[in-house]
């Protein structure tokens, strides 16, 4: 018999024939929720929820005023350095930054060819797949064209997130069946810079992770 | 690391009067609290969200087995490899095993609990593999060579001049108490191994069953670092962390992050769901879990002990426990500590290695109250008590390991001569009124020799008892 | 543990049973009397059965049940009538109210002995709760002004949820100023005999709680458990000078007795 049989059958052995509502608790979940405060406005929430956290944030009309506002970032925080994926939507981002002098990379190899220059980058820059409005998280799912260590490895990561995809609740996002259709890779929801307290609980920003998180709100 | 009862009673003595833990401790426990109350109270019907996350966890143990298959059926239909372990032993084994397959130097690990409960750093270390721990807390007690002594908050006996001199004597840096400083030199030093680990170990805060994913809750980074930067992934998880759905999340993460930290979301809520994919430019290759049992399962066939295994590994019952505070998480000697520790440690160590532990309570129930997942602790420490002490002959062991084993001859004759006096009335008042009188004889000075009476003053005997003030009285 | 339900209070009634304890009945029979005689002073008779020893706790929080269940049974035979049973502790109540059921619903025991504990234990009121909830008392403070601080017991708030009553009751009296206490609701160490097995722990706890009630600058410290008070104003003592300490009854008899 293996481990897992031995296991399984001790397990089998002490489950009591118990109650199994399978939603039961979602529904409970649901009432829950809608007895919270109202969240409102989904943007207005959301970039209330990142400002509580120290996330900076920028309001554009179109995906036109992306770079130029991307470009007011890059000289605020004194990035000489961008990194992107292969996103073909990011091209004229790309461009205008190229334009502006900026050493603009892309990670378009592998995170082991191009190792060292992912950690040596200054700025990360991603979409979103969408945000979480009342806890001000953005959604991200890293693909073979935007990879995960664009939004990790660098010390300012850029996101661009479209106002159209903010959910108001994580469990609004779930309910939409997409990730439970075709689980991705990976998915992370980032709701601030990187950040520790282990040292007196008092709070630091920028451990292992992003220390500046920025966010475009498109639209 | 083992329980121990004796060393138990002498590290705990001690460490109440060690100033500065207590010191360090008190600051910290707060801070913690009053943001943990913070983010409850910022809810409508808070004690509502706890019923449901309790839900959420007993329906999900209920069907415990059926979820763990389905959970392996999900995970390895996406290219996760499914390890199971009967005991510590053997989760190490295939941590080891991967490792030597895939020529692994070094480990990056992000916090998890369940490799603190199977020793994995010392056991790899023995096999010529270098480990670093990169949650900071953790890398901190890692560099001191000391256990964690919290669950959440390993290093939270430290304050930021003891770290200071210890980062300065192991890493060589120029000293400093600036904790930005600290920490950017810590970030120094993890940054060159993320980038040549051959292998992340985490734990896991949630398997679903449903998708096959696996999700882990942390603020630095370091999970996600571990689980992105090396080749391989090995995420180590208590088989009782397998969750039903997806739609479960909501709940348990809001408890989870609010009862931690007071946080609503952590910074970083991170699912996985498998391997790199072809065309993919980052990622692990390999994803492996490590289903541990060691002594669950046994845990499990308890319906009434069972209630243990629903803990997220939040904290709250650390943080709010007035014994904790007073002796912090090194005296228990245990992986886990604190009021949850005091009802796991037994249940997988034995009741005769940590059956002591249940005793260092006085079940005021403030654990209880703030657990997310509504665990009645003190029921189950009075459970465990219980198991301890009953007479192994009467063969009733309905617990198995270490029943009977904490008790005492003597402490059994003194419960059944307490029971003789007070099931009869007219003994009970009789021996009442001889030590209401022999107290008040003894020298008040006598009375600070008693363990009562090193700290305290001993209470004054009424001069007449109630029983004698109404004995006139009508039913009487 | 705690009493999930919300408690259903029953009208005044003409007579109820008082349940004295056993750390009331031999260091604060005073205490005892007082509680008996507020419940009087409104009209209620007050049987207390001459037999009563003790709830059984100290045996049941030590593990060892069959002893606390023999003595359970016959406390449980001396309030055979349906009248409320007043118990001048929160622990104690907690005992009978919470912790009975379980103690009398293994398999040890009989059908018929599982329903009498629940019957029993669903009339178990502590006495606060009692004045307050049931016979909604009202009293004229005639006493001097006062700073009192309120320490609230851990089986009392905890397990029998009963937070406001002591308050609610002490709020009634004009002369009283009540001082806040730091980490109120933090246990003071006493535990039975956690307080003796785990001795460092529990001094350790109880000097921070008398640190924080001096503190706090009361001149009278009350509570509803006698076994809190007993470790409170034990500590109190060794430490120096210290507020006044004793059973919240005895106070509230001695601010509203009639010269």
């Amino acid at each position: 018999m293996s481990a897992r049989d031995n296991i399984l059958n001790r397990l089998r052995i002490g489950a009591r024939t118990a109650f199994a509502h399978p939603n039961a608790t979602t529904a409970r979940e649901a009432e829950w929720a809608a007895k919270q405060p109202p969240i409102g406005d989904p943007a207005r929430r959301f970039l209330a929820e990142i400002g509580k956290v120290g996330t900076s944030y920028l309001r554009v009309p179109d995906w036109t005023a992306v770079p130029d506002a991307v470009t007011s970032w890059v000289r605020e925080y004194g990035i000489s350095s961008v990194m992107t994926g292969t996103t073909p939507a990011l091209e004229p981002l790309r461009e205008h930054l190229r334009a502006q002098g900026v050493d603009t990379r892309i990670l378009a190899e592998t995170a082991e060819t191009q190792r060292e220059e992912i950690f040596n980058t200054d700025c990360g820059i991603t979409t979103a797949r969408g945000a979480i409005a009342d806890t001000g998280s953005l959604l991200l799912i890293p693909s073979a064209q935007e990879p995960r260590l664009l939004s990790l490895a660098m010390p300012v990561h850029i996101a661009l997130l479209e106002r159209a995809n903010l959910f108001p609740t994580l469990a609004d996002y779930l309910a939409n069946n997409e990730f439970r259709n075709q689980p991705p890779t990976n998915l992370v929801l980032v709701s601030g810079a990187s950040r520790t307290a282990d040292i007196e609980l008092t709070l630091t920003v920028g451990v292992h992770g992003p220390k500046v998180l920025l966010v475009a709100l498109i639209g | 690391m083992k329980p121990d009862a004796g060393r138990f009673k002498v590290d705990a003595a001690r460490a109440t009067l060690n100033a500065t833990l207590r010191q360090n401790l008190n600051h910290t426990l707060g801070l913690i609290r009053a943001r943990r109350d913070a983010a409850f109270e910022a809810l409508t019907a808070p004690e509502e969200l706890q019923e449901i996350g309790q839900a959420i966890k007993q329906e999900s143990l209920a069907r415990l087995p059926e979820l763990l298959e389905r959970l392996e059926d999900r995970l390895t239909a996406r290219g996760i490899q499914v390890h199971w372990a009967e005991t510590a032993d053997e989760a190490n084994a295939i941590v080891l095993e991967i490792a030597r397959r895939r020529g692994v130097q070094l480990v990056v690990k992000g916090k998890t609990m369940v490799s603190e409960e199977t020793e994995l750093n010392r056991f790899l270390q023995r096999h010529g593999i270098e480990v670093l721990e990169a949650d900071l807390g953790e890398y901190i007690v890692q560099l001191a060579q000391q256990p964690p002594s919290h669950i959440v908050a390993p290093a939270i006996h430290m304050n930021r001049r003891e770290i200071a001199d210890l980062f300065h004597e192991k890493l060589g840096e120029p000293y400093t108490v600036d904790i930005e400083a600290m920490t950017a030199m810590a970030r120094r030093v993890l940054r060159e191994k993320f980038k040549t680990a051959g292998m992340g170990v985490t734990g896991v805060n949630f398997a679903i069953a449903e998708t096959g994913t696996l999700c882990l809750v942390e603020n630095e980074g370091n999970g996600r670092m571990c689980t992105t930067a090396p080749p391989v992934h090995v995420a180590m998880m208590g088989l009782e962390k397998v969750v039903a759905n997806l739609s479960d999340l909501p709940t348990l993460n809001r408890l989870l992050t609010r009862s931690a930290t007071g946080q609503a979301i952590s910074t970083y809520f991170n699912w996985i769901s498998s391997p790199r994919r072809r065309g993919e430019k980052d990622g692990p290759e390999e994803v492996h879990v490590v289903i541990l049992d060691n002594g669950r399962s046994s845990v499990y066939s308890d319906g009434e002990l069972r209630d243990t295994l629903a803990c997220l590994r939040c904290g709250a019952c650390l943080n709010i426990c007035p014994v904790y505070a007073r002796i912090g998480g090194h005296a228990y000697r245990a992986v886990y500590m604190g009021p949850i520790g005091k009802i796991l440690t037994p249940q997988l160590a034995g009741l005769e290695t940590a059956g002591h532990l249940t005793g260092a309570s006085t079940l005021c129930g403030a654990c209880a109250e703030v657990c997310p997942v509504k665990i009645p602790i003190p029921d189950l420490l009075l459970r465990l008590r219980q198991e301890g002490s009953q007479p192994t002959a009467a063969g009733r062991a309905l617990f198995g390991p270490g029943a009977g084993s904490q008790r005492k001859p003597a402490e059994a004759m003194l419960w059944k001569g307490w029971q003789v006096l007070h099931d009869r009335p007219a003994y009970y008042r009789a021996a009442t009124a001889l030590a209401r009188a022999a107290a008040a004889l003894l020298p008040r000075r006598a009375a600070s020799l008693s363990p009562w009476g090193r700290r305290r003053e001993l209470p004054v005997p009424a001069r007449a008892s109630l029983h004698a003030l109404l004995r006139n009285r009508p039913g009487a | 543990m705690t009493s999930a339900d919300p408690i259903r209070y029953p009208d005044k009634p003409e007579t109820v049973y008082f349940f004295g304890t056993c750390l009331v009945d031999n260091f604060y029979a005073q205490a005892g009397l007082a509680a008996v005689e507020l419940i009087e002073r409104e009209g209620v008779r007050v049987i207390f059965p001459q037999g009563q020893t003790c709830c059984g706790q100290p045996p049941f929080n030590s593990g060892y049940r069959d002893e606390a269940r023999r003595v359970a049974r016959a406390q449980m035979a001396l309030f055979p009538r349906p009248f409320p049973v007043v118990v001048p502790s929160g622990s104690c109540g907690a005992m009978f109210r919470v912790h009975y059921a379980e103690l009398f619903g293994g398999p040890d025991t009989a059908v018929s002995e599982q329903a009498q504990a629940r019957e029993f234990a669903a009339r178990v009121f502590e006495w606060s709760e009692f004045m307050h909830h049931v016979l909604r008392v009202r009293w004229e403070d005639r006493g001097p002004p006062v700073r009192v601080s309120y320490h609230p017991s851990c089986h009392l708030q905890r397990e029998l949820g009963v937070r406001r009553a002591p308050l609610a009751l002490l709020e009634q009296l004009s002369g009283v100023t009540l001082c806040p206490v730091e980490d109120a609701e933090e246990c003071c160490g006493f535990g039975g005999t956690f307080a003796v097995k785990q001795e460092p722990i529990s001094a350790a706890m109880v000097d921070d709680k008398a640190r924080k009630i001096v503190a706090g600058g009361a001149e009278v410290l009350v509570a509803c458990d006698a076994g809190c008070l007993m470790n409170i104003g034990g500590a109190l003592a060794r430490q120096g000078p210290a507020p006044r300490v004793l059973p919240l009854a005895q106070f509230i008899k001695e601010r509203v007795h009639e010269a």
